[in-house]
């Protein structure tokens, strides 16, 4: 006898309750926001809220089903959500393989401009106690081949990098040496002013394929306010060192990264337009670190949060019209935020990360062989205060330095799931913690949020990538995606000339 | 076309399998893979030295029936060439396993099967086919190793437990240039240790079609009809992802999976982002689909929205989507570049008003059950302009020699 | 002087008061909170989002009762709307402690299955 068919209430749940998975959940423009540990979200309107954690949801309803099958709730056995969930989480933490990837080398103290900003000490050009020595750097190599990474960066800061370059090259060298045996897969970037490059520079560059990271905060107006040189001439000689570079490296073989300050906050059109005037196919709209000199000049480049959030929002708006009108430009900041909010995967960028990439993202290495958390640890020293000091690259050991008390106090105090205000908010799988930040501006390394500069930029950042991305322009929707998946939006996907 | 036939079977006591050739074999050895193929002109060749041959297959009629098992008279199945697999049947039926030229050579494994898909084209059968084992596993050592790809299907392979993995490792062993595609449902893979030998063997190109009906549990099983299949299919493709095996998942269109499409390909995305392929297939109207036929049909040009929706969904998302058995005049012209002609050569069909389409050429056609039922949107479409035409081409590897089957920025 | 005022939502009256003060705003909000139904959990953990805003001090009134006076840090709108936002807050922090209540362990699992390398779902596995 022929078996026979079952109709679809046959196999649907009958009566069956349902179970509450985690979830946090905030109000947003007047409903409510849902989002788990895997980064999935929801939108429900209150009442739909109130049903759902009755357990009288309605199982036919459309909110039912996005909530059952973005694992917000189950009616059936546990075993393949739970199994699921714990795969999406490991995903969203992958950034934690590997350890530390980025270890910044301060070959010299030493600069040549004294930008307003600036956390390091105004030190001219003939104090060369202030280089790192080949010793030192020997050290500090050790510490990039003991971590367990397979993919490094090593970069270079200063002062200005340039006034050591022997060392640089030295590095670049030793690291490709030793890297024969150990096959890391190792990238070198170079910030610098490029006030000193020179065709020996370039070709070195050139051919191990250093890759040079420069400022240039806008146009010369913005730029040379923020980054004096005796001579004031700070802006011209950036664009004149962006194109010699791109000569020798290729037009992708500098990046530029603005810092921003009171005075850029009224001109984000302009500063967009410099950068895209000058070729570049992507913007950091980061704020200023509020510490270091930025608090000894506070009056020159401090900021409410609403100021900079204004620029930043009037910025994204002027760079999608940009987009629009089919110059490629990314800002990166909604890359990175984008990435954690529609995608399933982690971001390497150590600053928006729980637990904080301070140390476990990134270290650096300064011109006397002590080790900091981060360049704002180094910062801090800089003014005297150690507490992040991780140790010194000639005293202590690699697990001294990597697995020490600042290492584990900086990672205890930087798990969101447990910091105060962090541990409910909506956002948390999107967001990060600072504990250096927080040290910094409030006094403690936890900070306190409804306070913190920090979780009121990316609360209200991640609230307007929202609005874009769920508003009624299908342009954004396929901008921001084209952001995330790093092809022109051109390119998102094949189509047929009409 | 047919892959089947039957004519006069004499002296062939069991069923007999072999590779055809019109030409002697020299090499003594081998002559027991091959059966000799041809009528009385192209036997003359042999000079009467048929000894060590597996058989004789004769389209006509044997002048003289020779000592070896011969199947004589069979109709039809004028297509076969040198080097394609038969297995000449007692009874006189011939089938066809394997053929040289085609790019769609798909092995049987079994009737039966443990799930009842409300569209199921080879409807199960409760039988003991345990023989088709050792009949697979001697094809495996008469195909040709150039052969680009094979295809493993039934009912459900891994019903057979062991004997897949060794079929599986045979064909690692003596074919290790041809892809297998193997068709599964996905819920044997439940058990992770079944997954993790399968991964083991290593096989050189190996994916597995894997279907998945909805992002809802209950309405995944209603289409398989049965209880508890989607989470088993679910644990079956991380224990496969883990183990490192390809997977490609496969949504067959209808109308119990059209409405949640977009939400399905949200699901897979999230979910499994790690599956090679997502394939968005049409309904094919045979067997249990007429059973069902009211539960299923839905004009395809209906759920356009939802596959386009889906297509470009996971499409911007870096994820490879084909759509396979969809005519370019039944769907929106943005999943035109996801659509491949991917019908197996002995289904595929076009229809009347196909003589007069402009997009034929780059057009999979139907299959040949749709002349029974097809959408009501077929019509002629106009030529292409030339850029259309150009890009539609390469993609399918038409005219260009610098063509590729996949569209350039995939 | 001070007029008591129910609210909207049970268990939560305010005294709103009014002080002289330079400022010549309504600085100084008591709140009466019944802790038997918002769980001083709550009410602790919605004083703290407003900490930016305001300023809290507690008093045991008797039973269950907290009062709790907000005393705000600058001018930023009618004193209404501080009140209702807070009373807000507070259902949305009890709801967060009974969603945390009814999904903890849930997670606690889901984290462990996600660092471990064995299955913990499955029995006899560990």
């Amino acid at each position: 006898m022929q078996e026979q068919f079952h109709p679809a209430t046959f196999f649907a749940p009958e009566g069956a309750k349902y179970t509450l998975l985690p979830f946090r959940f905030m109000d947003f423009d007047g409903r409510r926001f849902l989002a788990n540990d895997a980064g999935q979200y929801c939108f429900l309107d209150s009442p739909e809220f109130t049903t759902l954690l009755d357990g009288t949801l309605s199982r036919t309803s459309p909110a039912y089903m996005e909530l059952k099958a973005k694992h917000f709730i189950s009616d059936t056995a546990l075993r393949v959500p739970l199994r699921l969930l714990a795969t999406k989480i490991r995903t969203k933490r992958s950034f934690l393989d590997g350890f530390t990837r980025l270890h910044i080398f301060v070959v010299t103290l030493r600069c040549d401009h004294s930008c307003q900003y600036c956390q390091v000490s105004r030190v001219t050009a003939d104090r060369s106690r202030y280089d790192m020595s080949r010793e030192t750097a020997d050290r500090g190599l050790d510490m990039v081949f003991r971590c367990p990474a397979r993919e490094v960066k090593i970069e270079f800061q200063g002062g200005e990098p340039l006034l050591n370059f022997e060392l640089i090259r030295y590095i670049v060298e030793e690291a490709e040496r030793r890297n024969e045996e150990q096959g890391k897969e190792i990238e070198f970037v170079l910030t610098t002013n490029l006030a000193l490059i020179d065709d020996e520079i370039l070709g070195f560059l050139r051919e191990h394929r250093v890759y040079v990271s420069t400022s240039l905060d806008g146009p010369a107006v913005i730029h040379n306010a923020n980054r004096p040189r005796p001579d004031r001439d700070s802006h011209d000689l950036t664009i004149r060192g962006i194109d010699r570079v791109r000569k020798a490296l290729g037009h992708d073989g500098v990046s530029a990264l603005m810092t921003t300050t009171r005075l850029s906050l009224a001109h984000p059109e302009a500063i967009v337009n410099e950068y895209v005037e000058h070729g570049f196919d992507h913007i950091f709209l980061r704020p200023i670190s509020p510490y270091g000199f930025a608090v000894r000049t506070r009056r020159h480049t401090g900021y409410e949060l609403s100021s900079f959030l204004e620029f930043y929002r009037r910025a994204l708006d002027y760079i999608i019209e940009v987009n629009r009108r089919g110059t490629v430009l990314t800002e990166i900041y909604a890359q990175i935020l984008l990435t954690k909010i529609l995608t399933p995967y982690a971001t390497g960028y150590v600053d928006l990360q729980s637990p904080s990439g301070a140390v476990i993202g990134a270290v650096v290495y300064n011109y006397d062989g002590d080790a900091y958390a981060s360049d704002e640890s180094r910062m801090l020293a800089e003014m005297g205060d150690r507490s992040f000091r991780l140790g010194n690259l000639h005293q202590d050991s690699y697990s001294d330095i990597f697995g020490g008390p600042v290492a584990r106090a900086l990672v205890e105090a930087s798990c969101v799931e447990s910091l105060p205000g962090c541990a409910d908010c909506a956002f948390q799988t999107y967001c990060g913690a600072d504990p250096i930040e927080n040290y910094a501006t409030q006094g403690d390394v936890i900070g306190h949020r409804p306070t913190s500069h920090f979780c009121g930029r990316n609360m209200e950042i991640i609230k307007h990538l929202f609005r874009l991305y769920h508003g009624s322009d299908e342009f954004v929707q396929r901008l921001f995606w084209s952001w995330v998946e790093r092809v022109p939006v051109s390119s998102l996907y094949p189509t047929i000339p009409d | 076309m047919r892959l089947f036939s039957k004519g006069t079977a004499v002296g062939v006591a069991v069923p007999t399998m072999g590779k055809l050739t019109r030409k002697p074999v020299h090499d003594q050895a081998t002559r027991r893979d091959y059966i000799v193929y041809g009528d009385p002109a192209s036997l003359n060749g042999f000079n009467g030295d048929l000894s060590g041959y597996a058989g004789v297959y004769d389209p006509r009629t044997c002048a003289q029936p020779g000592s070896l098992p011969t199947v004589s008279g069979v109709p039809n199945l004028e297509y076969l060439d040198d080097d394609d697999v038969v297995l000449l049947l007692p009874s006189g039926g011939v089938n066809v396993l394997y053929r040289r030229r085609s790019e769609h050579n798909t092995i049987l494994t079994t009737e039966r099967c443990n799930s009842y898909c409300l569209m199921c084209s080879q409807p199960p059968r409760e039988v003991d086919d345990s023989h088709r084992i050792g009949e697979i596993l001697r094809l495996l050592e008469l195909v040709s190793p150039d052969t680009r790809e094979l295809g493993l299907s039934g009912g459900e392979p891994t019903l057979l437990g062991d004997d897949l993995l060794t079929i599986i490792r045979k064909a690692a062993d003596v074919l290790p240039r041809t892809a297998l595609h193997m068709l599964t449902n996905g819920r044997r893979f439940s058990d992770y240790t079944l997954a993790r030998r399968l991964g083991e063997i290593r096989h050189p190109d190996l994916m597995l079609g894997i279907p998945l009906y909805s992002d809802l549990d209950h309405r995944h099983d209603y289409v398989v009809q049965r209880r508890g299949a989607y989470d088993e299919t679910v644990e079956g493709i991380y224990n496969l992802a883990e183990s490192g095996v390809r997977i490609e998942i496969r949504v067959v269109l209808h109308r119990q999976t059209y409405e949640r499409l977009p939400q399905l390909a949200d699901f897979i995305y999230r979910n499994m982002p790690f599956v090679s392929q997502v394939a968005l297939m049409g309904l094919e109207m045979f067997g249990f689909t007429h059973r069902n036929l009211e539960e299923l049909w839905i004009d395809p040009a209906e759920y356009g929205p939802q596959l386009e929706s889906a297509a470009l969904f996971l499409a911007t998302r870096g994820m490879n989507v084909a759509v396979y058995n969809h005519q370019l005049c039944t769907i929106p012209r943005a999943v035109w570049p996801f659509a491949r002609k991917s019908i197996s050569d002995w289904k595929n069909v076009y229809l009347a008003p196909c003589d007069k389409c402009g997009v034929k050429d780059y057009c999979g056609g139907f299959f040949q059950s749709a002349t029974k039922r097809h959408s009501a949107f077929v019509r002629p479409l106009p030529r292409q302009n030339p850029d259309a035409d150009r890009i539609l081409r390469e993609w399918h590897g038409i005219k260009t020699s610098t063509a590729s089957s996949v569209p350039p920025n995939s | 002087m001070s007029t008591a005022v129910p609210c909207a939502a049970d268990g939560i009256s305010a005294l709103v008061g009014t002080f002289s003060s330079d400022e010549g705003f309504n600085r100084e909000v008591a709140l009466s909170v019944n802790t038997g139904l918002y769980g001083i959990d709550a009410v602790f953990q919605a004083c703290y989002t407003f900490t930016d805003r305001c300023f809290f001090h507690f008093s045991h009134k008797g039973g269950e009762d907290v009062v709790l006076s907000m005393r705000r840090k600058r001018e930023d709108g009618d004193v209404d709307d501080l009140i209702g936002e807070f009373v807000n807050e507070l259902i949305n922090q009890r709801v967060r402690i009974d969603l945390f209540r009814r999904t903890h362990l849930l997670r606690e699992m889901i984290v462990a299955q996600a660092f471990t390398e064995a299955d913990l779902l499955k029995p006899g596995m560990g």
